[in-house]
């Protein structure tokens, strides 16, 4: 299988031999995570960043009345917390959404790479900013789109992003992430979530069957959740 | 997790029935609430009052085990 992290760069520009072998050389410390379990917590100082390898993970805070609001939702080639390098103490946790492999990459790994390999540092300063467009396309949906504009939305841009790193089948992909966790990222409760896929299966946009995702009409899925991918960055540039 | 089944019913006989939803021990009651709650939201958005609609939940065996109207959960300023 190809190192996600590699995919998700060279989707957006070509690397050199010898920046794939610092990819794959920063992905050998692996650990694994069962689902459910932090990855770094809120308030930790790391001293390593993580990238996902397979898996999926949530960024989440949770309030002081004991709710939790995920704020993003990572897929294989995120590097989830890369701004612990540069922020220090992390402000949200990371939780395994399922079973997850990691590899764990030393900030003086990250601080002598970003010293000798300025191009590769420039694309993992992308990598941050294309997940700070998704915050951005976040706030956007969650503040003006419906319940079903905002799954809708939120199934477009999951395809896209699992496109990128080989995790779709035709129109299809795997989501293995429950309905209660669904509510904590859109803000819904999880009856609504449970009608709301429910409006999108009956207008025929797509099919949900347990975590597989099936896109029945792209551009009519696209169109009723005014999605547009340019955020994702997707075009491969000289970067 | 059990396994409930929710039905909003609204006037002139309209019933939305949920498939089967898995919620945590305990958790019923509050999940019914927010989800009574974020359809009252959406009816607002969409110009309609919802507080005439009435929550039923039924468990796993067909056993209604909450019912209340949405205007309950309401209170006068």
């Amino acid at each position: 299988m190809t190192n996600p992290l590699l995919l998700h760069l060279e989707k957006r520009d070509a690397l050199s031999p010898a920046e794939r072998d610092i990819i794959l050389e920063m992905s050998a410390n692996q650990k694994v995570f069962p689902a459910k379990v932090d990855i770094v917590r809120e308030g930790d100082n790391p001293t390593e960043s993580c990238m996902l390898l397979s898996g999926f993970s949530a960024r989440y805070h949770i309030l002081a009345d004991g709710k939790r609001q995920i704020s993003a939702i990572h897929v294989p080639g995120d590097f989830v917390d890369l701004h612990s390098f540069l922020l220090a103490r992390m402000d949200h946790s990371v939780a395994a959404l399922t079973d997850c492999r990691v590899a764990m990459v030393p900030h003086t790994h990250l601080r002598e790479l970003s010293q000798t390999q300025p191009h590769l540092t420039r694309l993992l300063w992308l990598s941050t900013l294309i997940d700070a467009a998704i915050h951005r396309r976040w706030i956007v949906t969650s503040g003006r789109l419906s319940a079903a504009g905002q799954l809708a939305h939120l199934i477009c841009e999951m395809f896209c992003r699992l496109q990128v790193v080989e995790m779709v089948e035709e129109d299809s992909f795997r989501l293995p992430i429950s309905q209660i966790e669904l509510g904590d990222a859109l803000g819904l409760s999880t009856v609504h979530i449970n009608r709301t896929i429910r409006e999108l299966r009956e207008r025929d946009l797509i099919r949900w069957q347990n975590s597989q995702i099936t896109i029945v009409n792209w551009t009519s899925l696209k169109r009723f959740a005014q999605f547009e991918p340019i955020y994702l960055n997707l075009e491969p540039e000289r970067r | 997790m059990p396994t409930y089944y929710f039905e909003f019913c609204g006037k002139d006989g309209f019933v939305d029935r949920s498939d089967g939803i898995d919620l945590a021990d305990g958790a019923l009651c509050e999940e019914a609430v927010k989800g009574a709650k974020d359809l009252m939201r959406e009816g607002i958005s969409e110009g309609l009052d919802r507080t005439g609609w009435v929550a039923q939940i039924y468990d796993a065996e067909g056993e209604l085990v909450l019912r209340f109207r949405f205007s309950d959960l309401l209170r006068r300023e």
